[in-house]
Formats: structure tokens, C-alpha cells, sequence
């Protein structure tokens, strides 16, 4: 995915809301004509749960596939990619926190962390622990994940999501978890990471939005 | 490494110490039971005999029966030679020639000295089974080879020998002695220097060169080509139940403990393939406890898995760890199973020699138990492949 190209979406819908089309109609992604998202672009997604944000964010990041419409990544559809690019994909271009952060509870912060990081050895350990300071967790390297709070494990999640370089970052629900403070200084480590890579960011949101300036609402 | 700390909770080391145990199992038996069967078929590897591996002589005579008017035919014709030479386990059947003279066989050392009448027949140079050198017979400058029965020797050293005082002889020692042979017939007798060159394990009979007996029957006998009364037979096909068949419907009979070696031979393939199937049964069964482990285990593994695919790892190179995984189990078992099946050869090898059994190479082995080893271990392979790629 090079960050020239934006993401196109066409008429799109997931397969479980087809039989209810016309509860969609005021989305402003779902079966919308040319859905762009711009390289270099913020968009925060707004809705209720339940609206398909998850699901958008699967779709984006090649992990689901059952939806109507089309999708154009990487100047091509989403469907013509195979397996192996979409590895290619998730290693150097699309980075994605999902809204259960997926890590792994045996695992200390630090390990859930490098798991992520030997794969293009984007961070030196230095790096990775200031990140860690940067969202108040330096003092839990050496902890299990599993032993952490959701709003820790949120915020591991997000400094793992950007160990690695992406023209693309999802974020999906990153800060439900948290206060405001942590909120505030997770928003200045995307704003940090994503101008350093250029990124298009997409973040969704079912009230709590990230504290991320410059972004273009769009309301699912 | 860390991908392996992760993935290695879920592993049940119980389960995979159960199916190396049941693998071990059943290549050891499978194994084994292979090597033996293949030691079993060689022939017999001693010094100087037939070297081509499986295949076995029969001599095949008439039923005898009792015959108080004498003179009752009791030779087989060469219409039958040629029927029992072309059945489908024989490779060929060529008769012992008859002498029609009387032989008495002299040997004198130091003063002393015995002769003993006895009997020869002349044996086809294709069917013995070991390869004297002087072995043949010229006219203009005759001597008589004589090839013994093994174990006429050992009757004379065990049994003759001790009870007369006499010393044992070795093989050597017998070669070395200098014999008288007095052929008669016909009116007329002849003596001619002979020699004992070797001894034979298959033929029951006292063997001189065809042609020697040819030469005599036509000088010494009042007919000139008596009918022979045995036939030895090669066979292709040593335990095939269709001989004693055969031989039963013509009339005839194996003579010797060929018969009974013959069945032994076949029996002990009858036990040796069971034997192998059970091994062959629990191989697979072990393999069916490996693919029924590693669906479980992937099972188990799979939120683990779908979190690292979601990282950006692929399906394959987290089916390498398991394979790898596999790769160890399966390499030590081959390696324990092909050492001890290699040791359990040696340790029977004597036996099965004193039986006159030869002992074939264990490689062969080995190599079908790697080989076995080796497509086993490419299918559970391609079954992790398969489940891990489908978690996707």
C-alpha cells in the first residue's frame, strides 16, 4: 500500500445488514459511491455499536471478507489480493489495533510488544520503552498482559499497533477504556507515529473519541 | 523463539510422549518384523554356496512302496522331469544320475585301512551347491571327485569317532585323504584314485560329476542309462503350498528335511507378515492418534494462532513450529527404532545361522523405515498446513 494511493469504497455493505438495506441509507460509508480515504488523512468513524465498525476494520485489514460492494487497496480490489500479500500488507504498510487489542495474556507487555516488532524491526527496545513511557505504562514492561487493566491492555495494544511501518493505521475503539489524561497522551503518540509515516488514520468511536486533532467526522 | 513460548503453552506433553510411544511401538514391530522376514527368505550364506539370495532346492523321489517281487519301477520318466520342471514354482528340475555298477571306496592310512561299498550318483553341476574346483571328470586322466553329505561328517564325528577311538576330522582333513575307488560291473572293475572335495548341506546323496557316472554306466553297467530315482528341483518359490500338492497328486515325495524347511520357511512368512501387520496396524493407529493430537492442540492454539496471523505472521511460518516439532519427535523415533531393530538383527543373526539361515542387510530396512517415517511425518505436515491456513 503505498501512501499515494487513497482507499476507495463502493457501494459497500456487510452481508448480515443486506436484508436490512434501508436502516443504512444515512451512513456515510456503508453503499455510499466512492468512499475515499485520502493518504495523509484523518477520519474519525462515529456510531452506535452494532453499526459495523469492527467489521469495516476487518474488512480494511484483509481479516473478513463477507461483504457486498467493492473495495480498492493498494490501487487494486481487495478480492484480487491474495493471502500473501495481505501478509505483506499487515507487516509494512496497514497497522491495526482491534478493539479487543489482541494481546497475549501468558506474554509480559515488553514480549507482546517485540512479537510484534522482530517482524520488520521498525523500534529499538529504547524506543519501545519510551513509547511506553509516553502512554504511562513504562512501569509494566516486565508485567503480563494479562495481569493488566482493559485500559492498560489498551494502551500496550496501541504503542504494539505502531511498532511497525504502515501507510495505513486502524484504531478501533483504542480509548474506551481510558480517561482523559491517558486519552490525551495516547492521541499525541498516533499524531507523533502517523506524521512520521505519512498515515492515513482511521479511528473509530462509539462516543468516547480519541483526542486526535484535524480529523474528518464520518458517521457510520 | 517468543512465537514458540507462546505456541508451546497449549502443548500436552502427555500427548505427545503417548504417540512417540505408540509410534516407537509400531516401527519397532513394523521393523523387526521386516528384518526377519527378509533374513528368514535369504538362503543360506555360507562359504562357497549359492550366493543368489531366495531361492531353494527341492530333490524330489517316488513314493516308495513295498515291493516283495523287486524290480518294480520305481524311477521317474523324463516326461515327468520335464512336467515338474515347467510348473509355475520351479525354475528348473534336472535328475540324479544313477550308478549301475557297484563302488567300493577304500582309504588306507599309515598301515591300516577300511573300504566300504557304496553307492554315487551324479549330480547336474548347475544344482550343487557349492563350487569344488576340480569338480569334472576326464577320461585320459580320471580321479574321482566326491562331494559328502554335511552331515555324514558330523555323523562320523559325533557318533563313529568317539565310540571307536578314532579322531575327529574337519573338512580339511577329510579333502586331504587319499581314497581308492573300485568300480565294477559287467565282468569287468576298475580302480581309480578319488578325493572328497567338498560337502554339501542340500544333497542327501554321495555326488560324483555326471560324467564320471555317464563314463562308468556305459563301461560297468549291464544297462547302460539305469531311469533315476531323484529328481533335484530349483525353486522360485520355496513356501508355496501348491508343491506338497503337486508332489502328493504325481506320486512323490521330497526327500530330506527340505519338506520341512520349506514349511518352516513358510510358516515363519505367515507369522512374520501377521506380526508386521500388527506393526503396520499400530503405525497407523499412532498416526491417527498424531492427527487427532494436532487438531486438538490447534484447536486449542487457535486464538492464539488467529492473534499472531492478525500481527502480520503467516499461516506457514507458524505451521513451521509445529512441524519443526514434529520433525524432532518423528527423527528421534525413527532413529531409536532403526538402532534397535539394527541391535535385535545381531542379536538373532547366530541363531538363525545355526539353523542355516543367512542374515540379510539391515539397511533396506532402515531405509523403508525412514521412508515410512518420512511420509508420515510430510502428512502431518500437510494437515498442519491445512488447519492452521483455514483459521484465516
Amino acid at each position: 500500500m503505498r501512501s499515494a494511493t487513497p482507499i476507495i469504497l463502493n457501494d459497500m455493505l456487510p452481508a448480515v445488514f443486506i436484508p436490512e438495506k434501508r436502516l443504512h441509507s444515512d451512513s456515510e460509508i456503508w453503499l455510499t459511491e466512492d468512499r475515499e480515504f485520502l493518504p495523509g488523512h484523518r477520519y474519525m468513524i462515529r456510531a452506535e455499536s452494532g453499526k459495523g465498525k469492527s467489521s469495516l476494520c476487518a474488512y480494511l485489514y484483509g481479516a473478513r471478507t463477507d461483504y457486498a460492494g467493492t473495495m480498492t487497496v493498494a490501487g487494486g480490489k481487495a478480492d484480487s489480493l491474495s493471502k500473501n500479500d495481505w501478509i505483506k500488507l499487515r507487516r509494512e504498510s496497514i497497522a491495526y489495533l482491534p478493539q479487543e487489542t489482541g494481546l497475549f495474556a501468558p506474554l509480559t507487555v515488553m514480549e507482546n510488544i517485540l512479537l510484534k516488532n522482530r517482524m520488520t524491526d521498525c523500534k529499538t527496545k529504547p524506543q519501545i520503552m519510551a513509547m511506553l513511557e509516553a502512554v504511562g505504562m513504562g512501569a509494566f514492561a516486565d508485567r503480563p498482559a494479562g495481569k493488566l487493566s482493559i485500559g492498560q491492555q489498551q494502551r500496550v495494544g496501541l504503542v504494539r499497533t505502531l511498532c511497525q511501518p504502515f501507510s495505513l493505521l486502524i484504531l478501533d475503539e483504542p480509548v474506551s477504556h481510558l480517561d482523559d489524561n491517558a486519552n490525551q497522551a495516547a492521541a499525541r503518540l498516533v499524531e507523533q507515529e502517523s506524521e512520521r509515516n505519512n498515515a492515513t488514520v482511521i479511528v473509530t468511536s462509539v462516543g468516547n473519541d480519541l483526542k486526535l486533532p484535524g480529523c474528518e467526522i464520518l458517521s457510520l | 523463539m517468543m512465537v514458540w513460548k507462546l505456541l508451546r503453552t497449549n502443548i500436552n506433553h502427555w500427548q505427545i510422549g503417548a504417540y512417540a510411544v505408540a509410534n516407537l511401538v509400531g516401527l519397532l514391530i513394523v521393523g523387526i518384523a521386516l528384518q526377519f522376514y527378509r533374513d528368514v527368505s535369504q538362503d543360506a550364506g555360507r562359504d562357497g554356496e549359492d550366493p543368489f539370495g531366495a531361492a531353494r532346492y527341492m530333490v524330489v523321489s517316488r513314493k516308495t512302496q513295498p515291493s516283495f517281487f523287486g524290480g518294480t519301477e520305481q524311477g521317474i520318466t523324463a516326461a515327468e522331469i520335464g512336467d515338474l520342471a515347467g510348473q509355475p514354482w520351479s525354475d528348473g528340475a534336472a535328475p540324479f544320475i544313477p550308478a549301475g555298477f557297484d563302488v567300493t571306496v577304500g582309504l588306507s592310512f599309515g598301515g591300516h585301512g577300511f573300504s566300504t561299498a557304496l553307492f554315487f550318483e551324479g549330480i547336474p553341476e548347475g544344482y550343487l551347491d557349492i563350487r569344488p574346483q576340480d569338480w569334472g571328470f576326464d577320461p585320459e586322466d580320471p580321479e574321482v571327485t566326491i562331494i559328502l553329505p554335511r552331515d555324514y561328517l558330523a555323523l562320523y564325528n559325533f557318533g563313529f569317532a568317539p565310540a571307536r577311538g578314532l579322531p575327529i576330522l574337519d573338512e580339511t582333513t577329510v579333502s586331504m585323504a587319499p581314497l581308492k575307488v573300485t568300480v565294477s560291473g559287467n565282468g569287468l572293475s576298475q580302480s581309480l584314485p578319488g578325493r572328497i572335495v567338498g560337502f554339501s548341506s542340500r544333497l542327501n546323496t554321495i555326488a560324483v560329476p555326471e560324467e564320471f557316472v555317464r563314463w562308468a554306466n556305459k563301461r560297468f553297467s549291464p544297462t547302460t542309462e539305469p531311469s533315476p530315482n531323484r529328481v533335484i528341483t530349483r525353486l522360485h518359490d520355496p513356501g508355496n503350498p501348491e508343491i506338497s500338492r503337486y508332489l502328493e497328486s504325481k506320486g512323490l515325495e521330497e526327500s530330506g528335511d527340505g519338506e520341512a524347511q520349506g514349511r518352516l520357511c513358510h510358516f515363519l512368512r505367515i507369522t512374520t507378515g501377521a506380526v508386521m501387520a500388527i506393526g503396520i496396524l499400530i503405525c497407523l493407529l499412532s498416526v491417527g492418534l498424531l492427527i487427532l493430537s494436532i487438531f486438538l492442540l490447534l484447536q486449542k492454539s487457535r486464538p492464539t494462532l488467529a492473534g499472531l496471523i492478525n500481527l502480520g505472521y503467516s499461516p506457514n511460518e507458524l505451521s513451521g513450529y509445529y512441524i519443526r516439532l514434529i520433525l524432532i519427535v518423528n527423527l528421534s523415533v525413527t532413529l531409536l527404532a532403526t538402532t534397535a531393530t539394527a541391535v535385535a538383527s545381531g542379536l538373532w543373526e547366530t541363531k538363525l545361522s545355526a539353523l542355516g539361515m543367512g542374515s540379510a542387510s539391515v539397511w533396506p530396512t532402515i531405509g523403508i523405515m525412514t521412508a515410512a517415517m518420512l511420509s508420515l511425518t510430510l502428512l502431518s505436515g500437510m494437515v498442519v498446513r491445512r488447519v492452521i491456513r483455514k483459521i484465516w
